[in-house]
């Protein structure tokens, strides 16, 4: 490999990526200055952090410990949120469901991203027909309505909870493939990049410098979206009763088990739940458009 | 290159590529029943065959064969109308399909109706009068419409509008469990009432429906008026309407010039949304026990009933092809661009 | 040299068709940047008055304000601009659009990006004339495929879209929407950079010839000065927001009598010997009321360059923004 010297070395050093990466890093304050509802979302999202990792110190009861006597008791000063049909004290199950909804949707997008940008990688990097069979199964995939398909294969293989976390992974590998190996067809064509590879630079190391870095902004943006759409399967999954089951506290199966109570206008049981998932939701919106609007000004959101 | 040869050309190209996607759905829906690893046969027989019903299904399946020729025995069952037999209801799958279809398709329909007029409507309003009092009350709206999950928000709604207000009827299906429906065509109440005159039914039918497809259509609108908002309003920022507004042109020229504009673009994204709405509506009638495709579909899932879910997967993805079809003609049309090459 | 402050022009009133006067124009966000500065020309009926300046120096500003349609995050906040004795400035949207595409046209520096691609070009064309005119559409149709005609393009065109037209023949188009309603002066931004050297000349040499013969007045914005001497009548120069030197074209060529417009001919003439890069200060840095904003990249800068410069009057119809211009200083160094 030859020494970095001359026009084509010159040329990679001013388009480093890295110094984008340190860049990024040190704009999060600006960000969060620049975008008011951005800011809220952020804050929504580590509010729900926090909750999720340290809920076990602020939930007043065991989230699975049943009262007896005191099934579907309406909220007051015991449990502030009610108990639902089977006697569970509502207030410490919403809280605690925050970390199996989130951890399962982590988990998830992590899987996701890491399995959906190497794919994009592959498929960007190696043009052969291993990429077109991919790009036509992802097309395949994303023809069917999610729900309805994730449910399908939770059901068919067994149901639990890493099931369900393969599974909502699987389903949004196809968006993050297609996002990284857009980026590396503009990347691939860009004469600073047929410069390096000119010059003799490893792919890996292009890779990090160049490709890497600017995916980033899209791929955080997705993965804000994704992942709001992956509590929202989450919690579809468990009402439906597939995937977790009772007595794990998660928002989906607590709105099961109290939708019968609705008709007798017992509310709690599914109100509750609903507007932990509803505001949780609401934050990573808010963060996925103050992020999209940060890094892209003319996407007009004003 | 003529008009016309141009437009054909595309159209058949089109249709040809739904023939692949529709073999890669079939292959999805055949790999379905064998993820577990455990023989079909048995998962279509259900917890309660005996081993002679098994044996039998086995031979129907071909289980002993190599799987591409299963696969085959498979797409030729298809292609014959036979999707198994429901172990629950021990009828043929495809007979339960059919008679539950048309009540999906009414409760759909009207919720898309809903979901475009009021999305499409809110949105494009929207994108014109951007900044306005209007636009950010309809975006609050739509930011919490596309936060909630659709079935709670049915939840909520029979909460709000059954119990406590008494407008709605009770979420029991299409009809009160007391009263008889109208002779059976189609098994869609509102549908065979106009269908056969009955119309002493439709006030009733269309009062059982209001909240299911409220319910759909006002949360998967909020994805159609975010969607057509952001497009008016890139339309609104673009050199086209900059010129047309150069050229004098009135403001009620300027409005059909937005939306013929943001047009292509917002029918694809209806298409995209009314794809999820098919998973959403499943889970509304669940809601609602609206005796539909989507809550057999789902009911067959939780209890393990194959060869149903084998086929409703198989529906909602030939559906989804073809919704995506549509909604290309459609835009084909629109765009002269893609017309006229 | 005796310098006439205020700048006024020996021309009478009846002949200038647009005047703008001390336009200045900010952008809408919570600290405001000054985009103009206070521009000021006029264009007289009949007459093809070229502005002329770089990226930044708020050409295009200028002339999409004319037609009070600035983007969304600018607007303008002081100066008049008359057409015809019309303050635009103040009018209200009805007389705006009752001027636009009828007395006032408008070529783009865009045109198939600018061209409504759901419509076909004779449909485009038929409705400025029954919008403006009225009239059947048997005979918008008929006025449309006449003008489509004088533009030098094939009667396909009228069934044709805008994405079947190449860059040139789209130009085309749009100049014959402009001009379809005759109008008494036609603005043009940039009409030729988005084409091909080529298909420019041809461009321009339609411009002149349409406007020739109707008399139309035009202002033509550009940064090149080779179509400025082709083209124009009269010459605006902009620097950072103002105009710096306005005259005859031929007189700009000749003597030019501000350092920037000096340097422009400079450059464009590939001379050796430039002394800076020409770049234009950002809105944010300017400041035109406490020194001159060209002073830092002028070779002729002296102490009283950090004061506001005055709009002198070199010649007849000849104004410049400079505390030393030209032919006077090479006078006053006596």
């Amino acid at each position: 490999m030859l020494p970095p010297a001359g026009p084509a070395a010159e040329l990679l050093r001013s388009e480093n990526g890295l110094a984008a990466i340190g860049r990024a890093v040190r704009s999060v304050g600006e960000f969060l200055r620049s975008s008011r509802y951005g800011a809220i979302g952020l804050g929504i999202l580590a509010v729900y952090a926090v909750i999720a990792l340290f809920g076990s110190f602020l939930t007043p009861y065991s989230p699975t410990q049943i009262f007896g006597g005191h099934a579907l008791a309406p909220p007051g000063p015991i449990f502030k949120f009610g108990t639902d049909q089977n006697g569970m004290d509502i207030l410490s199950r919403t809280i605690a469901a925050a970390r199996v909804d989130m951890g399962v949707a982590t988990a998830s997008e992590a899987i996701s991203v890491v399995l959906g940008v190497g794919l994009g990688l592959l498929t960007g990097f190696r043009r052969g027909w291993i990429d077109l069979v991919i790009l036509r199964a992802m097309d395949v995939l994303q023809a069917f309505p999610v729900l309805v398909l994730a449910i399908a294969i939770v059901a068919a293989t067994q149901q639990s909870i890493s099931t369900a976390i393969f599974v909502i992974a699987f389903v949004d590998i196809p968006v993050y493939t297609r996002l990284i190996r857009g980026e590396v067809l503009l990347i691939r064509e860009s004469t600073y990049i047929m410069a390096a590879i000119a010059v003799g630079n490893p792919l890996p190391r292009l890779l990090a410098r160049h490709v890497l870095p600017n995916a980033v902004p899209p791929v955080v943006t997705q993965v804000a979206i994704r992942y709001a759409y992956a509590i929202k399967l989450i919690a579809a999954l468990a009402f439906v009763g597939v995937g977790i089951h009772v007595p794990t506290p998660e928002w989906g199966s607590m709105i099961r088990t109290g939708t019968p109570s609705i008709i007798s206008g017992l509310w709690w049981p599914t109100v509750f739940p609903g507007v932990a998932v509803g505001v949780l939701i609401l934050g990573l919106n808010l963060l996925a458009d103050g992020l999209q609007q940060y890094w892209d000004p003319k996407s007009h959101r004003d | 290159m003529s008009r016309y040869t141009a437009l054909s050309g595309y159209l058949v190209k089109r249709v040809l590529l739904l023939i692949p996607l529709l073999f890669g759905v079939t292959l999805v829906t055949f790999f379905l029943v064998r993820i577990g690893g455990t023989d079909p046969a048995v998962l279509m027989a259900g917890p309660t065959a005996t081993p002679e019903e098994i044996q039998s299904i086995d031979h129907q399946l071909g289980t002993d064969k190599p799987v591409p020729e299963q696969y085959v025995i498979y797409l030729q069952q298809l292609l014959h109308g036979d999707m198994g037999k429901s172990w629950a209801t021990g009828h043929a799958v495809s007979q339960e399909m059919a008679d539950r279809f048309p009540t999906t398709l009414e409760l759909v329909f009207i919720g898309m109706l809903i979901a475009v007029m009021y999305g499409g409507g809110i949105g494009f309003l929207s994108g014109l009068q951007r900044d306005r009092p209007f636009d950010h009350v309809s975006r609050v709206l739509t930011l919490i419409g596309l936060s909630v999950p659709v079935f709670w928000v049915g939840i909520l709604f029979i909460y709000v509008f059954f119990f406590r207000l008494g407008w709605a009827p009770a979420p029991l299906g299409q009809l009160p469990p007391t009263v008889a429906p109208p002779p059976h065509i189609t098994g869609a109440v509102l549908i065979d009432a106009l269908i056969t005159g009955n119309l002493g039914y439709v006030p009733m039918a269309m009062a059982h429906l209001a909240l299911p497809a409220l319910t759909l259509g006002l949360v998967e609108g909020a994805a159609v008026a975010k969607q057509s908002r952001a497009q008016v309003v890139e339309v609104v920022d673009s050199d086209i309407v900059r010129f047309a507004r150069a050229c004098g042109l009135p403001r009620s020229q300027i409005r059909g010039l937005v939306l013929r504009n943001a047009l292509p673009n917002i029918v694809t994204y209806i298409a995209i949304i009314l794809v999820l709405m098919l998973g959403g509506s499943a889970l509304v009638e669940v809601v609602f026990a609206w005796g539909g495709v989507g809550q057999f579909g789902l009911d067959s899932i939780t209890r393990s009933d194959f060869a149903v879910v084998q086929a409703y997967v198989l529906i909602l993805g030939i559906l989804s092809a073809i919704i995506y079809l549509v909604a290309d003609i459609i835009i084909i049309n629109l765009d002269p661009r893609m017309k006229y090459g | 040299m005796v310098s006439n402050n205020t700048g006024t022009r020996s021309r009478t009133v009846t002949e200038t068709l647009l005047e703008v006067r001390e336009l200045r124009a900010h952008t809408t966000s919570a600290s405001p940047l000054e985009l103009l500065n206070g521009v000021s020309f006029s264009v007289a009926r009949g007459e093809i008055c070229g502005l002329i300046g770089e990226t930044g120096s708020g050409k295009s500003l200028t002339a999409w304000s004319v037609l009070g349609l600035l983007p969304r995050t600018v607007r303008v906040s002081a100066g008049s601009i008359r057409f015809d004795a019309i303050d635009l400035l103040r009018a209200d949207a009805a007389v705006l659009e009752k001027l636009r595409g009828n007395r006032v046209g408008m070529v783009v520096q865009n045109p198939q990006g600018s061209l409504d691609p759901m419509r076909s070009i004779g449909a485009q064309l038929a409705n400025m004339v029954r919008v403006h005119r009225g009239g059947s559409r048997h005979e918008a149709d008929e006025r449309a495929r006449s003008v489509l005609a004088a533009v030098g393009l094939p009667t396909r065109v009228f069934d044709s879209y805008p994405h079947q037209l190449s860059g040139g023949m789209a130009q085309r188009a749009v100049i014959a929407i402009s001009l379809i309603n005759g109008p008494q002066l036609l603005i043009a931004d940039e009409p030729t950079t988005g084409l091909d050297v080529t298909v420019q000349a041809e461009v321009l040499d339609l411009l002149r010839e349409a406007v020739r013969e109707t008399g139309t007045s035009v202002l033509l914005i550009t940064h090149d000065l080779g179509i400025v001497a082709h083209f124009c009548d009269r010459v605006a120069v902009m620097y950072a927001g103002k105009v710096v030197e306005e005259t005859a074209a031929r007189t700009l060529f000749d003597r030019p009598e501000h350092p920037y417009t000096r340097a422009l001919i400079a450059a464009a003439q590939g001379e050796a010997g430039q002394q800076r890069s020409l770049g234009v200060p950002a809105p944010a840095d300017r400041d035109w009321e406490s020194h001159c904003e060209y002073s830092s990249r002028c070779p002729f800068a002296a102490d009283i360059c950090q004061t506001r410069p005055p709009l002198d009057t070199i010649g007849p119809a000849h104004t410049v923004l400079c505390h030393r211009p030209w032919r006077a200083d090479a006078a006053d160094d006596a």
